[in-house]
């Protein structure tokens, strides 16, 4: 398995710009998430990384060895990349074995080397069946199989858990995860699920308009987001205006730490960090609904800033479906929030 | 080929793929394995165009013109299309009435008459000819030919308006009528409006049909360009002015074809969408179900009940005299023979055109896709004079020999091929193609392991219908077996030439039921779509 280094990737389809200098490095044997809204040209980095697509502009790099660059186009077949596309795509006229032995050469070691890989998806046994007779779930897993069957150098999966339903997502993702793991791949998953990057990458790129905008490990890109597009990309958030200064933020819930920053800006509070209290001691706040979701709800609340306007917050609330509406409330943060300076 | 270009850029004009996220069409230059063959198949379409132009123009210019301006040219020119409008307006009429009979009125035994309707398909216009022949002996002319060529070609109208007139979404009537419209006018604006492409494009099928057909016209002795170039390749040594009247037939059918085109291309458009699974409404008709039954009746007495009663009739009487079994043995397995023939070799050449077609974009599959339907504007009288032309000047020892007629069923029935090949490559995704690839297979190997194994089905029974289209096939048949050999509608055409009505009964026979069975086949077919 080898690091993969795309530089300066540039595709246009006609008159429409889908890359525009993409730079991403991954690193041997780290799976990393590429994650971004649709349309962004994640799908299309990943064809140009395959072999599918010829890019404009840009090379890609496997382990050292130049794959697409200005003069070189290496087929996909000779590229060795696994390639996990949606809904697993399995051929439906081979069977499990068939699919799963496609990229394997012919003779004794296909056969083991088929058994082995169903094993590590939990499929043992499964080989003589159709993929039609099969769940999504156990579908997708064949797909894994078959791209790691011949040892690639790099794994990509293309949103390949869209079309499973939420329950088995989460199993099947851990699964996933260990299979790649134990396989030491090296591996791309293109995704817009910011939980499903946050959850299974080591590494989490954050694509937009046709570039990486952050690469970082996935608490970083959560709690230190690189502006607020990302904040609000990755999660819950809460945005408001602020003055920073001498490592405090100055905004309506209050002045709250920061690690860097200074004068005007906003600043991005994820409502898990906002506490719902009755006390005094907080920033006072009304009720104004709230969405229950089981294992926690989100709780709507107006505070007014400093000119006494009202604004809105969000709260993630634990134990209970939250305060009812129109009560009255004090509202604490925890812990660092992310301060953006405004554009000069 | 293996290696991509550098920097493959899209061709101006290409429109960017609909979504970006899953293109549909590769933007990979297509591979030499899959474009050499395609452009040999390419070729092979082509060669007849090509080369009775090269035979009509040899004499020089002066020639031309002359065989173009004489007084009989300009008359043929007006008499192919009086007989080509004539039954394209008679078959829009009869179709779109009996489609709306069929699909909104409760009229008593309805699914009968909906099968019923749509079998006049399964009679050959020459076989129909015969029977009307056989039945009124004086019979022919203008009046003749377009009278069975109308009961022929209806169905080409009827088919597409019935399957238009059920995918009208019911929701859409009932806004129209909500929105204050009564349900004649709302049956006129809406319904009526809805299957408006589907009929314009069956009416152009019926033109081009028309145009092209040599048995129906030759048995009626209505002079039009397909007999006229048949009998002037007959009867004359200078072949000349049959090369430039196939021309000007070639031109006439290519106008055609392209009005087609034109046409399809905005009909896609008015197509709906998913279908509501609602039921349509019928109309109740109350005493007018007598006339509407009468009119059903009447079409279908004369498109089926002439042809089938003459056929029985010749059947019961021939057998008395003793049909030659030997004869009609003989005939039927060298029609089956040259027929599987020319099947294989149209099904080899169709492959690459419409693997190419179905997953490559760009000037040069359009291109090739585009060539190798030059059959469809190419009648067969055409085709089979080029051939002679060239196996006489270039490949004498192939002149009246299986090849060339084999030959001459690829071009005439390569574009259903490569539409069958296209349509049975284009079901399965392009990602399963990508996959093998990045799997290891080179692009030879993704073919023969995927793309053809997944088309299969598709592509085999686009080749059987291909069978049993060339063993209908008539004027190229004629002009190109083999010495000695006669297949079925040959024996069919020498016996009803000669008036030998009986002894032509039993092949007529032969060949009914022979096109009746693709008909069914697609009846079974759609039935089991629609359950």
């Amino acid at each position: 398995m080898s690091e993969l280094v795309v530089t300066g990737l540039v595709k246009s389809f006609g008159a429409t710009p889908v890359l525009r200098g993409l730079d991403l490095t991954v690193p041997q044997g780290a799976l990393v998430a590429v994650l971004g809204p649709s349309g962004c040209g994640k799908t299309t980095l990943l064809r140009i990384v395959a072999g599918f697509e010829v890019a404009d502009a840009g090379s890609v790099t496997i382990g050292g060895r130049t794959v697409a660059g200005p003069g070189i186009h290496l087929p996909p077949e000779r590229r060795r990349i696994g390639v996990v596309p949606q809904e697993g795509a399995l051929f439906p006229h081979l069977s499990v074995a068939g699919n799963v032995g496609f990229g394997l050469p012919r003779g004794a070691q296909r056969r083991a080397r088929v058994a082995e890989m169903l094993e590590l998806v939990g499929l043992a046994g499964y080989g003589d069946r159709m993929p039609h007779e099969l769940s999504g779930g156990q579908q997708q897993r064949v797909a894994v199989a078959r791209a790691l069957a011949p040892r690639p150098a790099l794994v990509l999966l293309d949103e390949p858990f869209s079309a499973l339903d939420t329950g088995l997502r989460a199993t099947i993702r851990e699964d996933v995860r260990t299979a790649l793991h134990i396989a030491s791949a090296t591996a791309v998953i293109v995704t817009h699920d910011q939980q499903e990057a946050l959850s299974m990458a080591d590494l989490v790129a954050v694509v937009r308009d046709g570039r990486v905008v952050q690469s970082a490990i996935p608490a970083d890109v959560y709690s230190a987001p690189r502006d607020v597009g990302v904040a609000t990309f990755v999660g819950d958030a809460v945005v408001l205006g602020a003055t920073a200064r001498d490592g405090f933020a100055e905004c309506a819930l209050g002045r709250l730490p920061v690690r860097t920053g200074e004068g005007a800006g906003t600043v991005v509070i994820r409502p898990e960090q906002i506490v719902i209290g009755a006390s005094a001691g907080g920033v006072p706040a009304r009720v104004t609904g709230s969405v229950f979701y089981g294992h926690d709800a989100m709780v709507r609340l107006t505070v007014e800033d400093a000119r006494g306007a009202p604004t809105e917050v969000l709260a993630r609330f634990q134990g209970g479906d939250g305060p009812r509406e129109d009560t009255g409330v004090t509202l604490t943060v925890a812990g660092e929030v992310a301060f953006f300076p405004a554009a000069s | 080929m293996t290696d991509h270009p550098v920097h493959f850029r899209t061709i101006e004009g290409s429109a960017p793929p609909a979504t970006l996220k899953t293109p549909k069409l590769k933007e990979a230059r297509p591979p030499l394995v899959l474009v050499i063959p395609a452009a040999v198949a390419a070729a092979v379409a082509l060669l007849p165009l090509i080369y009775v132009g090269v035979r009509a123009s040899e004499r020089g210019l002066g020639t031309v013109i002359d065989v173009l301006l004489r007084e009989r040219t300009l008359r043929l020119v007006a008499r192919s299309l009086a007989l080509a409008g004539t039954v394209t307006v008679a078959c829009l009429v009869l179709g779109v009435t009996l489609a709306c009979l069929v699909t909104r009125v409760r009229l008593p035994g309805q699914r009968v008459w909906s099968v019923l309707l749509a079998l006049p398909l399964a009679v050959p216009s020459y076989v129909a000819a015969f029977a009307w022949l056989s039945v009124f002996p004086g019979f022919g002319g203008f009046t003749g030919s377009a009278l069975v060529l109308s009961l022929c070609c209806y169905p080409y109208v009827y088919l597409p308006v019935v399957a238009a007139l059920e995918r009208v979404d019911p929701a859409m009537e009932e806004v129209s009528r909500a929105l204050g419209r009564g349900p004649v006018r709302t049956f006129a604006a809406i319904t009526l409006r809805h299957c408006q492409p589907a009929a314009l494009a069956g009416g152009l099928l019926v033109a081009l049909y028309v145009l092209s057909d040599f048995g129906a016209v030759a048995l009626l002795r209505y002079d039009v360009f397909t007999r006229v170039i048949y009998t002037s390749y007959r009867s004359s040594f200078d072949r000349t002015p049959a090369a430039i009247l196939s021309c000007v037939l070639v031109a006439l059918t290519v106008l055609i074809v392209w009005a087609e085109s034109r046409f399809r291309g905005r009909a896609s458009y008015a197509r709906l969408g998913g279908g509501s699974a609602r039921r349509k409404t019928r109309v109740a008709p109350g005493w007018w179900a007598v006339p509407a039954l009468a009119y059903c009746a009447a079409v279908a007495g004369l498109a089926l009940g002439v042809p089938f009663g003459s056929l029985a009739y010749w059947l019961a009487n021939g057998a008395s005299a003793g049909i030659d079994l030997a004869e009609l043995g003989t005939a039927a397995v060298s029609t089956l023979t040259v027929s599987a023939l020319g099947a294989l070799l149209t099904t080899v050449l169709a492959i690459p055109v419409g693997v190419l077609a179905a997953r490559y974009r760009g000037r040069l599959p359009r291109l090739l896709e585009q060539a190798s339907y030059a059959g469809h504007a190419l009648p067969g009288i055409v085709v089979a004079l080029a051939l002679v032309f060239l196996s006489v000047r270039y490949a004498y020892p192939l002149y009246q020999r299986t090849p060339v007629l084999v030959l001459a069923y690829a071009v005439l029935f390569l574009p259903a091929a490569v539409g069958a090949v296209r349509a049975s490559v284009a079901q399965s995704p392009p990602v399963l193609e990508e996959l093998a690839r990045s799997l290891g297979r080179s692009p030879a190997g993704t073919l023969r392991t995927v793309t053809l194994p997944l088309a299969g089905p598709g592509i085999a029974a686009g080749a059987a219908l291909t069978v049993l289209t060339c063993m209908k096939e008539l004027p190229a048949t004629l002009l190109l077996r083999p010495t000695g050999m006669e297949t079925l509608a040959t024996e069919l055409w020498s016996q009803t030439e000669v008036g030998a009505y009986g002894a032509a009964a039993p092949y007529a026979a032969a060949l009914v039921v022979l096109a009746a069975l693709p008909t069914a086949l697609l009846g079974r077919r759609t039935r089991r779509m629609g359950s």
